[in-house]
């Protein structure tokens, strides 16, 4: 049932008049009255009014409420007002309408994004936009796509994989037959081999875009019919496009049915098998999930049901992830395993980090069990090239007995390069 | 020569950028005709995204509106829909929504329902995500409502991430913001029982906002506050916030904790807001810091904008004339590091007001400021510096400022920069005579 105070907001509004309200004051549902009632001189009367405060929290939290709610109300007469704004000023509606936007309202935050500068809105690291169509995409795909038809000049191939995932995953020809279109009005230009023995590439930038779209439409597939999409990457594992989404289909098969991951690797060819479960190791595993599909430990688990040579190289990082999350229970799971899996798990142990070692060094030192604390610390001192006088220290410093001491340092390997580490100077 | 270090910076970005599309292209040489992923798949109506749209038979006719497309339709049918729904029936589409199958789908029909209910019923829409038992939407519902939540119902998103109890990950920092922004007692208060990670980051921002509502409050906060929490950041946001509710009183207490080091980036950050208010104001506050290492942090932060020190855009957008001048205002032991390159930028562009401007101050004045435009040319494009130094009058300082620059240059350097310089025939003989000197 909806909160008495937004009932009674709703069936006893005062008159409205031109002096602005107290927007952050109010309920969503107070707000969302006053703007809807309010015409569109009016609203833009508030916007400028608000404009006026004197800069600091205040403004800004009324700013902040009005365009919140108005991208619910009038997702146009938002973009109006935005764009109307000098540059500098739309930095904090589009933050607000960015935030809140209902699906319907996500045209109005693209084209309000798109009003920036590439540079002001992605980076190497980070792109706003691509959040936005992302999500939108996963909403009304074909509305995107009218979007991103409409906006080819400016730059919005880069984004069509986000189409693509999306639209796959509801309707994959439907998203290939377009994908074809595209390429059918934009051909690829043919590389040409250079002097060098590789290969010349000309338009790298829609070429880069369009492997991205063919990867893309792998994954959403498989979002639409994990059964037919995985007999279809078996089918087609040497095709490209196919190859490139391994990087995530076994990831986001696992999210839906662990056993339909392990079957889809299984029957994978050897070469693309470890590559595929890395997939999980990297992007899936969480140390903060109580949840047991994505923890440290039933990633590992599920992990050692594939051969020792396909789960080896990614394994580590699971490891890692579960040493910082909560070493005790790793190492009481590492100390139950059979002997030959016990081994592969220390052969995989993290390496001690030049930054953190003497806290890498503290963590094996709470090994409860004897034999798999040595060996840990051997494993350790073996591995511990680029951390060799960071470690020689540590263990100088340490509660080992004298002999045990040497022992371990005598494994750290001796540097090929001498090089100087800033800490040095702070010993 | 000082390092244009931001500049190397830049052009390593532009150039890792293309490596990086090269590295992440495909290992396999394609054609056009094989990259597309071969066809196979029967078109089915039934999985058709047309199909998932709901067709409405006329505005406001909800019937066809399903808890999975509320993303597809009018805010005011999801506002409707919603609003007007008894508890349980909020209760019950919870429970189906996070029972769809793991799709694209899912996460974005969970996104709205919770970002939309959050508006209308901010303790309800809290309630239902921390009811869900999987982690996967749970969190999907939980940051919907964590970014939705109206200013006035934050209570209720503090009661949230108090319940989720994360200790590792900081979860608050937009929360104690937005929060901070209309009670930032009400925020203190919240903090002050929170068990979770909160960043330094993340409490500049509270503290900022709270001094600009109430600066005695905020310091009476940082007094008590832990001592990790006394950092650079959280300074700068400090005094940025007290600076918009009681100019004097911050710039004077600034001032005089100006000699610290852990104030340092207070200082540029305030002189940038006053830069932009009033290049005037800068000035005096920059006169009232108590050491030269004060004062010049605060030059430098104003001048970096014009130097290119700051990656991507100049998010202050100032003029180079502008600050030129106004670094000529300052005592010239304050500004002869810095106004050789922002002379040299200034003359990349409008060289006849650089020269306007120069003829209006004392010879020898302009010998020094023409002699640190020297030093500080542009190696891609050095013509202006190095003509600038060829206006020096006093014989002694041109010939001293341009051997300066060829001194322990190998040939090919040297040789390099009289090719870009564009000398006329007097000035290059004129180089000449000095560099035989050599």
């Amino acid at each position: 049932m909806m909160s008495e105070a937004g009932a009674s907001a709703l069936d006893s509004a005062p008159p409205l008049t031109d002096e602005v309200p107290d927007l952050a004051g109010l309920s969503f549902v107070e707000t969302y009255r006053i703007l809807k009632s309010a015409s569109p001189d009016l609203v833009r009367s508030y916007c400028n009014k608000l404009e006026q405060l004197p800069l600091g929290p205040s403004r800004t939290a009324a700013l902040s409420a009005f365009f919140r709610t108005l991208i619910q109300v009038n997702p146009v007469l938002t973009k109006d007002i935005i764009l109307g704004l000098k540059k500098d000023d739309r930095w904090l509606p589009t933050s607000a309408i960015r935030e809140t936007a209902n699906p319907r309202g996500m045209e109005t935050v693209a084209e309000v994004m798109l009003s920036f500068d590439r540079i002001e809105i992605s980076s190497c690291s980070y792109d706003l936009l691509r959040d936005i169509l992302d999500e939108w995409g996963k909403n009304d795909p074909l509305a995107l796509k009218q979007f991103l038809e409409t906006h080819r000049d400016q730059d919005v191939e880069r984004y069509f994989d986000k189409l693509v995932v999306n639209w796959a995953a509801y309707d994959p020809e439907g998203a290939r037959e377009w994908m074809a279109k595209e390429i059918e009005r934009r051909p690829l230009l043919p590389t040409r081999p250079d002097e060098y023995g590789g290969e010349e590439i000309f338009d790298s930038e829609w070429r880069s875009a369009v492997e991205s779209m063919s990867s893309a439409w792998v994954q959403g597939f498989l979002a639409h019919d994990p059964d037919q999409a995985t007999q279809y990457v078996v089918e087609h594992a040497d095709n490209p496009a196919v190859k490139y989404a391994l990087n995530w289909l076994a990831g986001d098969l696992f999210l839906a049915s662990p056993d339909r991951a392990r079957d889809l690797i299984n029957r994978l060819p050897e070469e693309q098998q470890s590559k595929s479960l890395g997939s999980q190791a990297n992007g899936l595993v969480r140390s903060d999930d109580s949840d047991n599909a994505t923890s440290p430990r039933y990633v590992a688990e599920w992990m050692l049901n594939f051969p020792p040579e396909t789960y080896r190289e990614d394994i580590g990082w699971v490891l890692r992830v579960w040493e910082m999350s909560d070493p005790q229970e790793l190492f009481a799971w590492m100390a139950d395993l059979p002997a030959p899996t016990r081994d592969q798990m220390i052969n995989q142990f993290p390496g001690v980090s030049s930054e953190t070692t003497q806290e890498d060094f503290d963590t094996v030192m709470q090994v409860p069990d004897p034999a798999l604390r040595t060996q840990l610390l051997e494993r350790l001192a073996r591995d511990a090239t680029y951390a060799e006088r960071q470690l020689r220290r540590v263990l100088e410093k340490s509660t080992l007995p004298a002999e045990e001491k040497a022992r371990l340092a005598s494994l750290i390997p001796k540097p090929e390069f001498e090089t100087v580490s800033a800490d040095e100077d702070t010993e | 020569m000082r390092p244009r270090a931001p500049l190397v910076l830049i052009g390593l970005c532009v150039l890792v950028a293309p490596i990086g599309l090269v590295l992440g292209r495909w290992s396999v040489a394609t054609t056009p005709a094989s990259i597309l992923p071969p066809t196979t798949v029967p078109r089915s109506e039934a999985h058709g995204f047309a199909s998932a749209k709901p067709s409405l038979a006329e505005p406001g006719d909800l019937s066809n509106v399903t808890i999975e497309n509320l993303g597809q339709v009018e805010f005011d049918l999801a506002f409707e829909l919603l609003s007007s729904a008894p508890k349980d029936a909020l209760i019950a589409w919870a429970k189906r929504l996070e029972t769809l199958p793991v799709t694209p789908r899912r996460t974005a029909a969970i996104g709205v329902f919770f970002k939309t209910l959050a508006q209308i019923d901010t303790k309800t829409a809290v309630d239902l995500a921390l009811s869900m038992e999987r982690a996967d939407p749970r969190w999907v519902a939980i940051g919907a409502v964590g970014v939705a939540a109206p200013l006035a119902n934050l209570t209720e998103v503090a009661r949230m991430y108090t319940a989720i109890n994360e200790t590792k990950v900081p979860l608050v920092g937009e929360l104690i913001e937005r929060w901070s922004m209309i009670d930032p007692e009400a925020t203190a208060q919240f903090l002050a029982g929170y068990s979770g990670k909160v960043t330094n980051d993340e409490i500049a921002r509270f503290l900022g906002n709270w001094a600009a509502l109430d600066p005695v409050a905020a310091m009476q906060w940082l007094q008590e506050t832990d001592a990790s929490r006394h950092c650079p950041r959280v300074f700068a946001d400090f005094y940025a916030g007290w600076v918009l509710k009681d100019r004097t009183a911050a710039l004077e207490d600034l001032a005089a904790h100006g000699a610290d080091k852990t104030f340092k980036k207070a200082i540029e950050t305030v002189s940038e807001t006053l830069f932009t208010d009033s290049p005037d104001g800068a000035r005096s506050f920059v006169l009232m810091l108590p050491t030269i290492a004060a004062q010049k942090a605060a030059i430098e932060q104003i001048a970096g904008h014009v130097t290119g020190r700051y990656l991507g855009n100049d998010y202050l957008h100032l003029e180079t004339e502008d600050v030129a001048k106004w670094l000529f205002s300052l005592p010239d032991n304050l500004w002869h590091e810095e106004i050789g390159y922002i002379i040299d930028r200034w003359a990349g562009y409008d060289p006849s007001a650089v020269d306007t401007w120069l003829n209006q101050v004392p010879p020898q004045t302009k010998d020094r400021l023409l002699a640190e435009q020297c030093r500080a040319f542009n190696w891609n494009v050095p013509a202006a510096g190095l003509k600038a130094g060829l206006q020096i009058r006093d014989r002694e300082l041109r010939e001293e400022t341009l051997r300066g620059i060829f001194e322990g240059k190998v040939k090919e350097l040297q040789e390099e920069l009289l090719r870009k310089a564009e000398l006329s025939g007097e000035q290059a003989a004129e180089l000449e005579r000095i560099l035989k000197k050599l």
